[in-house]
């Protein structure tokens, strides 16, 4: 009873300092199988229109799994999949844009998902890295890779009942033509900047 | 005398349209929300920074080319509008209406008694060829406190569809939610992102 009293100050401390940002946090995380905190977690895109503004959009369906071992960070494996139906523009009058774009261009219609599995994981930093894979978009599949930056870990994530959380942000650029997205051209630039946010809890 | 003719017919042709690049027709524009975007990230528990956008919103430019210093700018944001696509990220079972808590929630934009967001700026200055620093008020919840962003001019052009000009920018800046009276710490840091991405069309 005593050493709870004696407890309870030092858990409302961790509770109120949020995940760690240094790199003793990550190597203290444990190794094993993560997964994403979908609401979370944000994918989102842009790429430039007309020369006047980066066009940004994001997919609000995704998931991804990650095989990560803090002691040896370039074994890890990032798995993701996206659904092309779900990319959201906020389009002010027309309600079709989004299924026309997901479905027609981002290929929704043929295939039901685009997939990235990573082929190679780097460190560039203590608390950096790069990840490369296939990303499969519209059936075809090229490389893309993506500069991670690690944000902060937490042993036992009170938000995350208790699990231990990691979070990333993870930014990179393709070229859509790679992929067989060539409509526009005269318009909408040919590089498209990603944008991810995740967290993940061990399972 | 034919070939100087000539020559100059091909100049002004040529000429033309990198004028056009070059200068867009002071006076008022209005934004073009098909192609803008208006979203803050906030740091989440510190593991990952966490989007959300405001899908309606109405900004007026008056914008002079030769002295862009001149330039200003009034938003209005209805923070009602508020999309983070909890709706399909959260958990089953969970039918938590995200967007509305943020949205009315006293701890958060309480928009039944404050129903819109505006800013107003009050100055521009120039800080490179193609990029600025503009200052306004911002105000939410009832308060009023100066910003400043750091805005990119990205060009100019005709729209063929709309046969006006058009101009695209994009603002960036950081302001601390705690100053417009929502509470300090939080799942949100304090300091949270503002990210601009608009074209605006000649009035």
């Amino acid at each position: 009873m005593r050493l709870l009293v004696l407890l309870t100050p030092l858990v409302l401390a961790a509770c109120a300092l949020g995940a760690d940002p240094t790199p003793e946090a990550l190597r203290s995380l444990p190794a094993g199988a993560w997964q994403l905190e979908k609401p979370h977690a944000s994918l989102i895109f842009r790429v430039k229109h007309l020369g006047l503004s980066y066009y940004t959009a994001r997919f609000a369906d995704f998931d991804a799994t990650l095989d990560f071992d803090p002691a040896n960070p370039a074994a890890a494996k990032l798995t993701a999949i996206v659904n092309p139906m779900s990319v959201r523009t906020d389009h002010p009058t027309d309600a079709g844009w989004d299924a026309q774009l997901g479905g027609s261009l981002l290929g929704g219609n043929q295939f039901t998902q685009i997939t990235f599995e990573s082929t190679r994981v780097e460190t560039t930093g203590e608390t950096t890295g790069r990840v490369t894979g296939n990303l499969t978009l519209r059936g075809v599949t090229a490389p893309v890779t993506l500069d991670i930056t690690y944000n902060g870990g937490m042993d036992r994530a009170v938000l995350y009942q208790g699990r231990a959380a990691v979070g990333f942000s993870a930014k990179g650029k393709l070229n859509r033509s790679a992929f067989g997205l060539t409509q526009y051209a005269s318009f909408v630039g040919e590089e498209v900047e990603i944008l991810i946010e995740a967290e993940f809890t061990k399972r | 005398m034919r070939s100087i003719l000539a020559a100059l017919a091909a100049t002004a042709l040529f000429a033309a349209p990198a004028l056009a690049q070059s200068e867009a027709p002071a006076g008022q524009y209005v934004v073009d929300r098909t192609h803008a975007t208006v979203m803050w990230k906030g740091l989440h528990q510190g593991l990952a920074w966490y989007p959300a956008r405001f899908t309606n919103f109405d900004i007026q430019l008056t914008f002079d080319p030769a002295d862009v210093t001149k330039s200003k700018v009034t938003a209005t944001i209805d923070p009602k509008s508020i999309e983070t696509d909890f709706a399909r990220t959260r958990a089953a079972g969970n039918t938590t209406d995200f967007n509305a808590e943020l949205a009315t929630g006293e701890r958060f934009f309480n928009a039944g008694k404050f129903p819109q967001i505006t800013f107003a700026s009050t100055a521009v200055t120039k800080t490179g060829a193609n990029t600025g620093k503009m200052t306004g008020n911002l105000t939410f919840l009832g308060v009023t406190k100066p910003v400043t962003l750091d805005v990119t001019y990205i060009g100019n052009r005709n729209d063929p569809r709309v046969k006006k000009h058009k101009v695209g920018f994009q603002a960036l800046g950081t302001i601390n939610k705690t100053q417009w009276g929502m509470a300090p710490g939080g799942p949100i840091a304090d300091n949270v992102q503002i990210e601009i991405h608009a074209e605006f069309v000649q009035k």
